[in-house]
């Protein structure tokens, strides 16, 4: 009976807040639907994305061209071929690929050779390099699958080859030819084609380095513009999406302390003393983003001392990135606690937010592997931008002047999500 | 001096302050008396300008408080019901917080926070932090931290709220002292006992109006019988009963088993009262004599006692 007493008063303090009752509920099924369409979509797939890759023709022969479009008609592919600059339009360069590649523009590129034509025509394995980020080993395997189909499909003479020679491997040459003839005169006996037409291109002697039929008709290179020389590639990678959503986390809950400040009654001493209600949150804000750009410190320091992390290449720009990072940040927790009524509010929006955020932004999974419409929401996170610059910074070793629109977006939302809360929190500081 | 005129107060439909008017002296020590929920707090908030005022005008030493905010906090200080403090720290951390908050040089700071941990007798315990402290400590600690500005007018809302009689006693001859150095004190209470013994002049306030001022020997005159006697009977009694064997007396019922009867010439009457009640069913087991005091005044104005 005395615990019946004591689980009846937590149900009636829990239903009195009918925000958090609300919230308690609505965030598990949220976070089901966002999980849901990150990884598949409602109701099943919704397909494979386009992805977009950069191509340098280096064979410029009609095949090579052709092999161009067909990877281009792919409803798979996106190919360009070309680079815009002051307004103009040049041909790409392996240089400019890689650059792009390396800048985090594309995730990858394909280079064809000069004598990719000529190999074709030989029926031997087909040279490719393919350039890429190694962060972006799943699209690395998504293109690699799709240049093996259309060379099947559009370039069938590789696979024949690839099927005669592995004939004349399991019945040696004399019966293989035999077995050649034979078709040969079946196939006229029911097809009408002219004498000389049938097994054309597969008469005569295999050339020496026919691919086998069962091993890939492509010769690829793989070319890794990044990364080769980070002591721990994988620390590296996923440092910035650790970083951002812990940072997140710790800064909502500092802000969730001006709402602790409120219902103890320090808030209105502090009011009724000579400290105005911008000056309260002002401080709160530049506290919260301390301990931010401290814990963001301290972690980037770990990853040094642990996993190697080189944290010194470009030292300036990643102390621009950490503070406005922990800013925005920091202005985001002030917001949602400006629009909660009490911490167990605070909590479960925080927690909606964060994950919804984390998810969407890039933090727990790759963005590559979402529908594309999703890749495009995720763009609207702080997440997003954040790990862009930290990446741009741990991974692709670049510098100011490259992550300045990342900080240009994070400023952005500092701006809107501190002046909205603290607008927010004004008038609602005062218990009236 | 502090002007109070036809100040009202809404929250929302309801009207906590009732065009409220009255004047505070310098370096008088006032009392608000009222029940829960009277409109004490809301009254001292708009004085302090924690809640803005729309309705009425106040002035305090020719400040006006929409005005002259800023001049005024300078001159205020405000111990609030709730323990403002943080526990985490020390007293002597907080002490320092609440200090800078109105600039105070350090040298001159850091003995004043001295003088008044002494004053309130935490010097002692000054290093240890303020979730360690009893109530009563916290109390006195949340009166000396509003006291290093030297506030010239001090607002002290309920300040011995859930504090043991001998805190409340400490806490009683700190005000003492604190007026006796020349500050003006508003002091807020819902015990009558607290207002008599520090109030120079009390206001009754009761459903957001003040329903009588002055001092307690101006407010006891309120009182149409000065003395009342209380008789506590073995049993439940019925005040109607009673009153018919008393008729000359007026009985006003106390609880189940005990009234409260007053008239003229009591005390002298009291052999008399106590011959009749003897055919009274009922018997008489407890028998005293109330002097005036500010619950019978509110009681007699309101018809309700303090604590209801």
């Amino acid at each position: 009976m005395k615990v019946f007493n004591l689980i009846k008063k937590d149900i009636q303090i829990f239903l009195k807040s009918k925000s958090s009752v609300v919230l308690t509920y609505l965030v598990p099924m949220i976070l089901s639907l966002v999980f849901g369409l990150v990884f598949g979509g409602v109701g099943g797939s919704s397909g494979m994305n386009e992805i977009k890759i950069l191509l340098v023709d280096g064979d410029k022969t009609e095949i090579s061209r052709e092999f161009t479009s067909a990877l281009d008609s792919l409803p798979e592919l996106i190919v360009n071929t070309e680079y815009t600059k002051n307004d103009s339009t040049y041909l790409l360069d392996v240089k400019t690929m890689d650059e792009l590649i390396i800048k985090g523009k594309r995730g990858l590129g394909i280079y064809i050779p000069a004598g990719f034509a000529d190999k074709l025509k030989q029926g031997t394995k087909l040279p490719l390099e393919i350039h890429y980020d190694p962060k972006n080993q799943i699209q690395y395997g998504m293109v690699n699958g799709l240049l093996q189909k259309t060379i099947m499909s559009k370039f069938p003479m590789v696979m024949l080859n690839g099927l005669m020679s592995k004939s004349e491997e399991f019945l040696g040459k004399a019966r293989h030819e035999m077995f050649q003839s034979e078709m040969e005169t079946t196939i006229k006996n029911y097809f009408p084609v002219g004498e000389g037409d049938v097994m054309k291109g597969s008469t005569g002697s295999l050339p020496a380095e026919a691919p086998n039929i069962f091993d890939n008709p492509l010769e690829i290179e793989q070319v890794k513009l990044l990364g080769e020389e980070k002591s721990n590639p994988m620390y590296s990678q996923y440092v910035a999406g650790m970083a951002v959503l812990f940072l997140l986390f710790s800064v909502t809950y500092s802000g969730a302390s001006l709402l602790e400040e409120k219902n103890a009654g320090t808030i209105k001493r502090l009011l009724i003393s000579p400290i105005s209600r911008g000056q309260i949150l002002t401080a709160k804000m530049i506290f919260t983003s301390i301990v931010g750009i401290s814990q963001l410190t301290v972690l980037f320091i770990f990853g040094w001392l642990v996993f190697g992390l080189n944290i010194f290449q470009a030292i300036p720009t990643l102390l621009v990135l950490i503070v406005v990072t922990s800013l925005a940040c920091s202005a985001l927790g002030i917001f949602i606690a400006a629009i909660c009524n009490n911490l167990r509010t605070v909590q479960s929006l925080s927690t909606l937010i964060i994950l919804t955020m984390s998810l969407l932004g890039g933090s727990m999974v790759p963005t590559i592997v979402m529908p594309k419409y999703l890749q495009t929401v995720g763009k609207f996170t702080l997440n997003y931008w954040a790990m862009h610059g930290f990446n741009s910074i741990f991974w692709r070793n670049l510098h100011l002047g490259d992550i300045m629109l990342d900080v240009a977006v994070l400023f952005g939302i500092f701006i809107v999500f501190y002046f909205t809360g603290v607008r927010i929190f004004k008038k609602r500081l005062v218990t009236y | 001096m502090i002007e109070i005129k036809n100040v009202s107060k809404n929250y929302g439909e309801i009207q906590a302050l009732k065009n409220v008017s009255f004047e505070i002296n310098s370096g008088e020590l006032f009392g608000l008396l009222g029940p829960n929920g009277a409109g004490k707090t809301t009254l001292i908030n708009l004085l302090n300008t924690y809640l803005p005022l729309k309705a009425g005008s106040i002035t305090i030493n020719g400040l006006s408080i929409k005005s002259d905010v800023k001049e005024l906090k300078q001159i205020m200080g405000v111990v609030p019901q709730e323990i403002s403090l943080y526990e985490e720290l020390t007293a002597m951390e907080n002490m320092k917080f609440w200090g800078n908050n109105y600039r105070i040089k350090s040298e001159i700071l850091k003995d004043r926070i001295e003088y008044y941990l002494k004053l309130t007798g935490l010097y002692k315990r000054r290093h240890s932090p303020v979730a360690e402290y009893s109530g009563g400590m916290k109390r006195r600690l949340n009166i000396a931290s509003s006291l290093l500005h030297e506030p010239k007018i001090l607002m002290m809302d309920e300040p011995t709220v859930g504090v043991d009689p001998q805190s409340r006693n400490y806490i009683f001859e700190l005000i003492e002292k604190l007026h006796e150095e020349g500050r003006t004190i508003i002091y807020t209470t819902h015990y009558m006992a607290e207002a008599e013994r520090l109030c120079e002049r009390i206001a009754i306030i009761d459903y957001g109006k003040i329903i009588a001022l002055g001092t307690k020997e101006e407010l006891y005159k309120i009182l149409e019988h000065k003395n009342a006697l209380h008789l506590t009977f073995i049993d439940k009694i019925d005040s109607e009963e009673v009153q018919k064997i008393v008729p000359e007396f007026d009985i006003r019922k106390k609880s189940k088993n005990s009234v409260y009867i007053s008239g003229d010439n009591l005390i002298k009457r009291i052999p008399n009262i106590l011959k009749k009640l003897e055919q009274y069913k009922n018997e008489t087991v407890d028998i005293h004599i109330i002097r005036p005091n500010l619950e019978n005044v509110f009681l007699q104005l309101t018809g309700r006692e303090l604590r209801e």
